[in-house]
């Protein structure tokens, strides 16, 4: 070890014998028919990525069925029904089952390695993620052999998806199967804000974080704020489908146009939710085959930070053929053109980084990957700016123009990044590389493939091809290039079976005599075991591996950070969000099969639900109600095993609450969760307002008189006070009260009484939802409330079942403090919501 | 040491860090929304130059207003800031310029639009 490393005396070294395998015994991966409880980010993020590729590959094996039909004309391989399912579900999986969980599993898989955290904050969460994303998604897909896949493409438009023209289940599936998912993103959303900004090592303050740390946390931010308007467009269709209510119908003064805009808010943002973190592999990757720092770093941040903001600033381009004013169209047609500028800044430095490198360029497989992202992805950024412009837009509008642009953008911006990313990383999980000989035939397979099977598309486009035909006639002039197409498709998966024999082949879960073959620069090439890096490190650069050489053998060593295991438990170093200053030690838990059967039941519930079996669909909720409680009663520790030293003469606490807490921080997340999601309601009910403003007029006269929605208003306001009382009622540690309980209770029953009083008040004065968009909307109001209102009851009965098992005092007290958070939002939530509802139809009338 | 301080004032220099490009959502959302509501209500002959207007100067203002912040990015970041941990002040600063520069093309350029466009006629 170097002795003039101003780190090594972090923590003195040797460490006592022993130390190593305690700390591989608190972290072992449970073996056998134990798997399903493991939580280490390791297994669960290859658990995560394995079940992605395997709805990759299954989507592609659709994507064949359908050149296969097309590849000559009238054919009759498959039917237009069959046909329609195919792309539905093709699409639908690929954007929801692979595209997406794909890089989440990246995020649970890579960031804690490139933080050097032991693992990312809340272990079981994201394990309750994949679990139910797996079981979901399963069932979702299998629809396909059943004759039960909806039809409707994957963005579902009604009135095509309405019960009328889509009757039976094959809708719902969609509906409830993509709406339980994208809940199951969301949670790993939180996981990874949390993780990104407060379980960075010691001295990575923010301008050292990798680009790829932050590319997932613009992307966790994007699914806060996209995802919910997709889940509230779910959940309209859903309630509009089941229960007649008229969000999208004209007849009832609905408008179909809600849901495109809903749709679109989420989907345009996702297509960069997909391409940002592929992007941060990206920079990650770049550098390390030029071996040199990546040229304008901090751009590359901004650039990623822009993107994530414009992208939200497009989604009318998908709408530009639905009759909206010119100047609208011209925004967000300048919005569309204004992103292409920072993805440029990102292609310009990735070249100019390449540019500057000193050694020769070595084509290693990531490298081919990588340059042939460069090339796809450019063209399908260029058509992409082609069908911003609007005039040429009407033109290629649903035809295979759109089709060739979006697997352009999607394969060059994702799959090949993904392909580099297996490559590259591979060393850090398995104790073999794979081959550099088969990834080439991978890659070029996969690279001309692409461009054979894609390229004539954009031609078939422009003479006329619809998109989602399911075959056509020869006297079309489009014959030839379907015929090429479907012989790239066949390329693409010929490379794709070159991967899977080459992972059968080398792929060996374990660790890698050599961590760090590509010799580069950033934290996950440091030894590896299954409690991560044996220390954690100091560090004071963005390639802190090419700065200090020495630092893999000091981490190693056991000479950084917390080289032992000093509450006993998992734990990893807890660091302010900025400066990364350490701030405590949280305690994690460890394996558990709760949230693996909470998320069994979660998903069973909603299938369940699909299939209108209401009985045993509710038996499943409560059930997953009960998993989940029963898997948090262990996760709040206390503060008993505390304070300890972490090396460095620092001693931190193990145990806080307030703002500094990781769980108060995943609360907020959550809340801003809830917030886009009330948003979302907001905008939709203004729209149908001025898409329909007969039935405000008309709702003005039913509106109850001013003294209920005080009276609500007034119930919500004490509801806050009780909890704030509660809050201070609580006990010394180890004293006990019924004060705090009973407290609870009240707030919890008069949040209930502000609801039930809101939703009666409107049925007393003879409103139905069934009856306009304008009741329909009246009543969601209640609906959006009353479900945050259940979560609290039940976090307030487990907040009081807590207190009376001595659990909860003055200073462990952060379940009531999450639980009052939630109710402040739910506050001002409700009151933005009698606002709007008694507010706005007198605006209407008058 | 405060909560806050602990916490990096994460709030504000998140917030100061942010705002060129909370800029632009807000521009947008007004713009879109203001042209909307215009064109719904009014009728064209008041509608249009009304919107017109609303969508200059809410164009105008948000220029300035991105000008400001991006010449006093520095004090705004620091302001009360614990000494310190200048590379990440030195890093934010970096940022809100950056940002300011691509809010002020994406500002100007949907402003722009006004100039070139009919306002309501949907051709
Ligand atoms: C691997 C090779 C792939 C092939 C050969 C392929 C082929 C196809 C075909 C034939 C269609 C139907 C076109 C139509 O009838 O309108 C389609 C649609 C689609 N594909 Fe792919 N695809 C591939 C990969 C991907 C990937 C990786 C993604 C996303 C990450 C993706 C996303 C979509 C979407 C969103 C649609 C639109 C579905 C709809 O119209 O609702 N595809 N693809
Ligand atoms: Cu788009």
């Amino acid at each position: 070890m170097n002795e003039t490393s101003p780190h090594a005396q972090i923590s003195p070294t040797p460490r006592p014998d022993g130390e190593r395998e305690k700390l591989l015994e608190i972290w072992a991966t449970p073996k056998g028919w134990r798997l399903p409880t493991a939580v280490n980010n390791t297994v669960i993020g290859l658990l995560y990525l394995g079940a992605a590729f395997v709805f990759f590959v299954l989507a592609g094996i659709l994507a064949l069925v359908m050149r296969t039909q097309l590849a000559v004309p009238d054919n009759d391989l498959v039917s237009q029904d069959l046909y329609n399912q195919l792309f539905t579900v093709h699409g639908t999986t690929m954007m929801f089952l692979f595209a997406v969980p794909a890089v989440e599993a990246l995020g649970v898989l890579l960031l804690p390695q490139m933080l050097a955290a032991r693992d990312l904050p809340f272990p079981r969460l994201s394990a309750f993620a994949v679990w139910a994303y797996i079981v979901g998604g399963t069932v979702f897909f299998s629809t396909i052999f059943y004759d039960l896949a909806p039809r409707g493409g994957w963005f579902m438009y009604p009135p095509m998806t309405l019960t009328e023209y889509s009757p039976g289940d094959a809708a719902d599936f969609w509906l409830l199967g993509i709406g339980f998912i994208e809940i199951s993103a969301i949670a790993g959303a939180i996981e990874i804000i949390v993780g990104v900004l407060r379980t960075r090592p010691p001295g990575m303050s923010l301008d050292k974080l990798p680009i790829f740390g932050w590319a997932m946390l613009i992307f966790a931010g994007m699914i806060v704020v996209a995802f919910p308007a997709v889940i509230l467009a779910t959940m309209l269709l859903e309630i509009e489908r089941a229960f007649g209510w008229p969000f999208f119908s004209p007849d009832g003064g609905g408008d179909p146009l809600l849901w495109q805009h809903l749709f679109w808010f989420f989907g345009h943002p996702e297509v960069y939710i997909i391409f940002l973190p592929a992007a941060g592999l990206v920079s990650m990757i770049v550098p390390t085959i030029a071996r040199a720092p990546l040229v304008g770093h901090n751009l590359i941040v901004v650039a990623l930070i822009a993107t994530g903001f414009f992208s939200f600033g497009l989604w009318v381009h998908h709408m530009f053929t639905t009759g909206i004013p010119s100047l609208s169209l011209a925004f967000f047609s300048a919005a569309s053109m204004a992103v292409a500028v920072p993805s440029g800044i990102q292609i310009f430095s990735w070249i100019a980084t390449l540019a500057s490198r000193t050694k020769k360029l070595r084509l290693t497989t990531p490298a081919l990957f990588v340059l042939g992202m460069l090339f796809i992805f450019t063209l399908g950024g260029l058509t992409g700016v082609m069908v911003a412009m609007v005039p040429f837009n009407w033109q290629a509008h649903d035809t295979y123009f759109i089709v060739a642009h979006l697997h352009y953008v999607l394969i060059g911006g994702m799959v090949f990044p993904l392909f580099a990313t297996f490559y590259y990383w591979a060393p850090m999980v398995s104790s073999r590389l794979l081959s550099d000989t088969l990834g080439k035939w991978t890659f070029w397979l996969m690279f001309i493939g692409l461009n054979v099977a894609f390229l004539p598309m954009h031609l078939a486009g422009l003479l006329g091809m619809p998109r989602r035909i399911w075959t056509y006639p020869d006297t079309l002039p489009w014959d030839g290039y379907n015929l090429v197409s479907t012989i790239g498709a066949y390329m693409i998966a010929a490379g794709v079976l070159v991967f899977i024999i080459d992972l059968i082949r080398n792929f060996r879960i374990g660790e890698s005599s050599n961590p760090n073959p590509w010799d580069a620069g950033t934290l996950e090439f440091l030894p590896q075991d299954v409690y991560s890096t044996r220390s954690i490190p100091k560090v004071d650069s963005l390639y802190p591996l090419w700065d200090r050489p020495e630092l893999a053998e000091e981490v190693e060593a056991g000479a950084h950070y917390l080289p032992d295991a000093p509450t006993g438990g998992r734990e990893t170093i807890v660091t302010s969000p900025i400066s990364a200053t350490p701030q405590y030690v949280v305690q994690m838990p460890g394996p558990g099969w709760m949230h693996f059967f909470a998320a069994v039941f979660t998903a069973a519930c909603f299938l369940l639900l699909t299939v209108k079996v209401v009985t045993p669909a509710i038996i499943c909720g409560v059930l997953a109600v009960v998993c989940c409680l029963v898997w948090v009663w262990t996760i709040d520790k206390g503060p008993d095993a505390g304070p300890v030293e972490i090396g460095g003469g620092l001693r931190l606490p193990v145990y806080v609450t307030g703002p500094m807490a990781h769980g108060w921080w995943a609360m907020i997340v959550l809340m801003l969760v809830a917030g886009s999601l009330y948003l979302a309601y907001v905008f939709s009910y203004l729209y149908l307002w001025t898409s329909s403003p007969e039935g405000w007029e008309l709702g003005a006269a039913m509106l109850p008189d001013a003294g209920s929605p005080m009276l609500s208003a007034g119930l919500f306001a004490l509801a806050v006070a009780l909890y704030v009382l509660a809050r201070w009622a609580l006990p010394e540690p180890g004293g006990n009260n019924l004060v705090t309980p009973a407290l609870v209770i009240l707030g919890a029953c008069a949040l209930t009484g502000g609801v039930v009083n809101e939703v009666w008040s409107h049925w007393q004065a003879g409103l139905r939802p069934t009856d306009s968009s304008y009741g329909a909307m009246v009543y969601m109001a209640g609906v959006l409330t009353a479900q945050l209102v259940a979560v609290i009851v039940i976090m307030s009965l487990f907040v009081c079942v807590r207190q009376m098992a001595g659990k909860i005092d003055q200073v462990r007290c952060a379940g009531l403090e999450n639980t009052s958070l939630l109710v402040y939002y739910t506050f001002a939530q409700a009151l933005v919501g009698l606002l709007i509802v008694h507010g706005i139809p007198h605006v209407a009338a008058s | 040491m405060s909560q806050s301080d602990a916490n990096d004032r994460f709030v504000r220099r998140t917030a100061v860090s942010l705002a060129p490009i909370l800029l632009w959502a807000a521009h947008f959302g007004l713009v879109y929304g203001g042209a909307h509501v215009a064109c719904a209500t009014a009728d064209g002959a008041i509608g249009e130059p009304l919107a017109d207007m609303a969508v200059w100067s809410v164009t105008g203002l948000v220029v300035l207003v991105l000008v400001g912040i991006g010449l006093r990015a520095r004090s705004l970041l620091s302001a009360g800031a614990s000494s310190g941990d200048t590379n990440s002040n030195d890093f934010l600063v970096h940022v809100v310029h950056a940002l300011t520069l691509l809010s002020l093309l994406g500002v100007i350029w949907a402003g722009a639009a006004v100039n070139f466009m009919p306002t309501c006629a949907t051709r």
